[in-house]
């Protein structure tokens, strides 16, 4: 979008958008990023249930063997997880052990970023997603590319930062299309052809000014475009399966809906926020495991019954674990290394990699085992067929997250 | 939260110690960071970094041992019920932090932090980000950050530093800034005289990304690009949509385009689109705005059935009315009426 179109070259734009064809079953790949917020703590998610340092270390908020889901003799999941635990027997869930990165950064906002980014010694602009959407989508015509990706959340995150194409962020379908006075459609129709013809030419007034009117510009026109299309592609959605109810179930349906709509994109991103749990945490948990893992057994079983599961993956991930041994508010400070999950039907269930020693510590934390880049690699390489190295800018091991 | 409100209100423009002093002994604090459970046996980190990350110095000017050793000085600070020190609870050994020991309360950390020539740069950095561009150059940043010292600290006399610098009133800072979603609901709402106040406002503010006094979490909004979005700039699309079409009735004070219009002796066309783009945007819009809006305005469409392609031919009391509301929707989503 960053050509200026005159107002015919839009019109005949539009109606190629209009006639763009549906995403097929089969015919590409999907991910979908589950960021979740402030810091989720692995050593009450994923348990060393028989490790004696565990419990020593957490008296008070330590999950006592006999409550923790077993995984196999060593490791088992909170007691509030119980939808992981049948995804894992199923095979459908990988749980990747350790992961994170050389010398931690331990605040949110700077972890988030090197998450976010791929890049914990700078920072950089663009996050690993946005990279892989600038390459995935040079010399594609924009017609083609109205949904790179998208955010079903209000900010969008860095992880989606790219150079060359905007990503849309869609939280609410009902809210999301240009309005006028309902009595009188054809002024509105008046209206949107001349915000559209405006926002096609808008360059900025005073040179040397101005940093924010290109990019303004450049999501405004992304916003009129993104309304129109999606509203008829969503519109025959229907599903039995039941989600729960608060805003990331519905997120996580909205992004469900979109997929069988045959929306032509290949990312999305949803946010769960509030692991930051300094306090209380047992009770935070609680909370966030259900709506977590009852979201995504929902968002599973729906796309099983629209026969797109082997299409889709899902991989979370946080900005950091949590300190071995608990603080005095029944909780846990900023830590390093934690575990991540992938799930789907075409993932390759089971536990990769080793749960760090609990005594050997890096400054009253874990030692990380797997760089979280290897993850990504491995997504970008095995799964959206992309070329890591030039997204990472270095080769990263990869895991055996796929059959 | 309306106590800490008061707090900011109170110290905004006093010396950004006792400010930091304040906030810091606030209950919203206390209680939203943790300290409560900062305790002598069991320290809680979640104050000691983040008042060092994000209120005084910025990442990267401490160390891990910083955060620690600060949060053993803040040990014993709670609230039940305003703030209340908790000698039992409170660690009375030596600290070390940045360099200096001492068996250190709260307050030597917060003083000495005030001090540090970090905070001076990072407060100086804070504050002309919000008044007048982002991405200050480092010089800039610098002469104000010098005020900052000099005057102790003295918020009032390092913003007029900011207001009298020729930055201020540059090009570069001329529509630097994106209007937050508080600045783009209430600026409408001031700037066309709408007296009347929806109770949803505070919702709307929110779906634009801004739920005032419940920031994302404790760095508060991260401001510029991150207020615009696909959908949270749908939502400004909207709420001017919803402004501009609000049946009007001066009793009830929502806009009146017409007296709106005869404020300013607009009758056709290109009376309301100058006028209009002068008021709420300085005019400073490209010729191909201007040029859509005078043809949206004299376009024959409903609600008028207006036939006249004629800039300047008077426009009846209902063609005024109705195009007054779609022009001003319009001028509302030009991507200069989101800056500042």
């Amino acid at each position: 979008m960053g050509a200026i179109m005159s107002a015919p070259m839009l019109l005949s734009y539009l109606a190629r958008q209009a006639e763009a064809a549906p995403r097929t079953v089969g015919s590409s790949k999907i991910l979908v990023l589950v960021q979740l917020s402030g810091g989720n703590d692995g050593l009450n998610t994923v348990i060393p249930y028989t490790d004696p340092a565990y419990l020593k270390l957490r008296p008070a908020i330590g999950i006592k063997p006999d409550a923790v889901l077993k995984l196999n003799d060593k490791i088992g999941l909170n007691p509030n997880m119980g939808p992981f635990q049948d995804l894992h027997k199923a095979g459908k869930l990988a749980i990747i052990q350790g992961v994170g990165y050389p010398n931690p950064n331990r605040s949110h906002f700077r972890s988030i970023e090197i998450w976010q980014t791929a890049e914990p010694v700078k920072v950089k602009e663009t996050g690993w997603i946005g990279r892989y959407l600038d390459l995935a989508n040079s010399g594609k015509s924009t017609a083609d590319n109205i949904f790179p990706a998208i955010n079903v959340d209000p900010i969008l995150p860095k992880t989606l930062s790219a150079q060359k194409v905007v990503v849309p962020s869609i939280s609410d379908i009902k809210n999301f299309t240009f309005k006028a006075d309902p009595r009188y459609e054809a002024d509105r129709a008046l209206r949107l052809e001349t915000f559209n013809n405006i926002y096609q030419n808008y360059p900025a007034v005073k040179a040397n000014s101005h940093p924010y009117v290109e990019e303004l510009r450049r999501v405004g026109l992304d916003t009129t475009e993104a309304s129109r299309s999606i509203a008829k592609m969503v519109a025959d959605y229907k599903s039995d399966v039941k989600y729960p109810n608060n805003g990331f179930g519905r997120g996580l349906q909205f992004i469900s809906q979109l997929i069988a709509g045959g929306v032509n994109c290949g990312i999305y991103n949803i946010t769960l926020g509030g692991f930051d749990t300094h306090t209380n945490e047992q009770r935070g948990h609680e909370n966030l495991f259900r709506t977590l893992c009852q979201g995504i057994q929902a968002f599973q079983s729906d796309l099983e019954n629209h026969n797109l599961d082997k299409d889709v993956i899902v991989m979370t991930f946080s900005e950091f674990g949590r300190r071995v041994a608990e603080n005095g508010g029944r909780g846990t400070d900023h830590g390093a290394a934690a575990p991540m999950f992938v799930i789907g039907s075409s993932v390759k269930g089971g536990i990769i990699g080793d749960q760090p020693s609990l005594t050997d510590l890096d400054d009253g934390d874990l030692k990380y085992k797997i760089d979280f880049r290897s993850v990504y690699a491995t997504i970008l390489d095995k799964w959206l067929h992309a070329d890591s190295k030039s997204i990472l800018l270095d080769k990263y091991d990869q895991l055996p997250l796929f059959a | 939260m309306y106590l800490q409100n008061n707090t900011f209100r109170k110290n905004g423009l006093g010396n950004f110690g006792e400010l930091l002093l304040n906030v810091s002994k606030d209950p919203a604090m206390i209680v939203w960071l943790d300290n409560q459970q900062n305790t002598k046996n069991k320290p809680n980190e979640n104050y000691a970094r983040e008042v060092m990350e994000l209120f005084t110095m910025g990442i990267g000017n401490y160390t891990e041992k910083d955060v620690k050793e600060a949060a053993r000085a803040f040990t014993g600070w709670m609230a039940p019920n305003g703030f209340y020190f908790n000698r039992k609870q409170h660690d009375t050994q030596d600290k070390t932090f940045l360099g200096q020991t001492g068996n250190f309360g709260g307050e030597d950390i917060i003083k000495i932090l005030v001090a540090r020539p970090e905070t001076a740069n990072f407060i100086s950095r804070k504050l002309i980000c919000f008044y007048c561009l982002d991405n200050p150059d480092q010089k800039y940043i610098e002469r104000i950050a010098e005020v900052f010292s000099n005057s102790k600290q003295d918020l009032r006399a390092t913003l007029e530093a900011i207001f009298k610098s020729p930055e201020f009133r540059s090009d570069k800072a001329y529509h630097a800034k994106i209007k937050s979603p508080a600045e783009y609901v209430i600026g409408t709402l001031k700037s066309l005289q709408v007296d009347k106040l929806d109770g949803d406002l505070p919702a709307v503010m929110a779906r634009m990304g801004q739920n005032l006094f419940e920031p994302p979490n404790v760095k508060g909004w991260d401001g510029g690009m991150s207020w615009i979005a696909t959908d949270t700039l749908m939502e400004r699309f909207n709420f001017a949509a919803r402004i501009a079409t609000q049946k009007f009735d001066a009793k009830e004070g929502y806009i009146n385009p017409v007296v709106l219009a005869n404020q300013f002796d607009a009758k056709n066309a290109q009376d309301m689109v100058d006028h209009f783009l002068d008021r709420l945007v300085d005019k400073d819009v490209p010729a191909n705005a201007r040029k859509q809006l005078l043809a949206y305005v004299a376009a024959a469409a409903p609600p008028t059935g207006t036939q006249s392609s004629n800039v300047t031919a008077k426009l009846d009391a209902k063609a005024l009315e109705g195009k007054m509301r779609g022009l001003l929707h319009l001028i509302m989503t030009l991507p200069t009426y989101q800056l500042s």
